[in-house]
């Protein structure tokens, strides 16, 4: 029912709706993940009764992190946002130089963007996570 | 009775408003309290106190 098929954002108040429906999605999306966070903490730091017992457990946790998207991996949670704050585009080409260590010949040729385009991106998001991260690996 | 009053009366905890709102966003708190097809109560919970959360933060 949340996803109301009436609504065609025409009026003030159907524009409310939508806001908020898309703020608590996040909100809620965001409780999720910061639950299961802290479960996985507290499962890696409580002393084990039952040693084959957590051993399963242990097998399991991991594998639930490993399959959440990349971003929602990081621990870091000043990391996080920044990547999530990013432009997407920004974002690819930041991580297709990083990670997979690609030129930015490669890159722009790809996006079929201007070679200067690339570079900029690149250090823009640098600057960013600089700024966010409060300069710790400068 | 438009959104907009509801969420106007749901921020003035009426019991009645609040409920509406619920009913309305119950299937999204449902489908987000589910971790690798298992439903898990207590992050229900932790959806419901989000919810409340929101009602009260949004800025009308």
């Amino acid at each position: 029912m949340w996803k109301n098929n009436e609504n065609n954002g025409a009026d003030e108040s159907n524009i409310l709706h939508r806001q908020f429906t898309v703020y608590l999605a996040t909100a809620v999306r965001r409780t999720k993940i910061q639950h299961l966070r802290s479960k996985y903490k507290i499962q890696r730091y409580e002393i084990p009764f039952e040693i084959e017992d957590t051993l399963k457990e242990f097998q399991a946790e991991p594998d639930m992190i490993l399959s959440l998207p990349l971003v929602d991996q990081l621990e870091n949670i000043k990391l996080q946002r920044a990547l999530e704050q990013a432009k997407k585009r920004d974002l690819y080409i930041f991580l297709s130089k990083v990670l997979e260590g690609r030129s930015f010949v490669e890159i722009a040729a790809e996006l079929g963007i201007e070679y200067n385009t690339a570079t900029a991106a690149y250090y823009r998001m640098l600057n960013r996570l600089r700024k966010e991260l409060g300069g710790e690996d400068e | 009775m438009n959104f907009m009053e509801l969420l106007t009366r749901a921020k003035e905890s009426n019991a009645q408003a609040l409920n509406e709102i619920a009913a309305m966003y119950r299937p999204l708190l449902i489908k987000e309290s589910i971790v690798n097809g298992v439903f898990d109560e207590d992050l229900y919970q932790e959806q419901w106190l989000t919810l409340i959360y929101c009602i009260r933060k949004i800025r009308i």
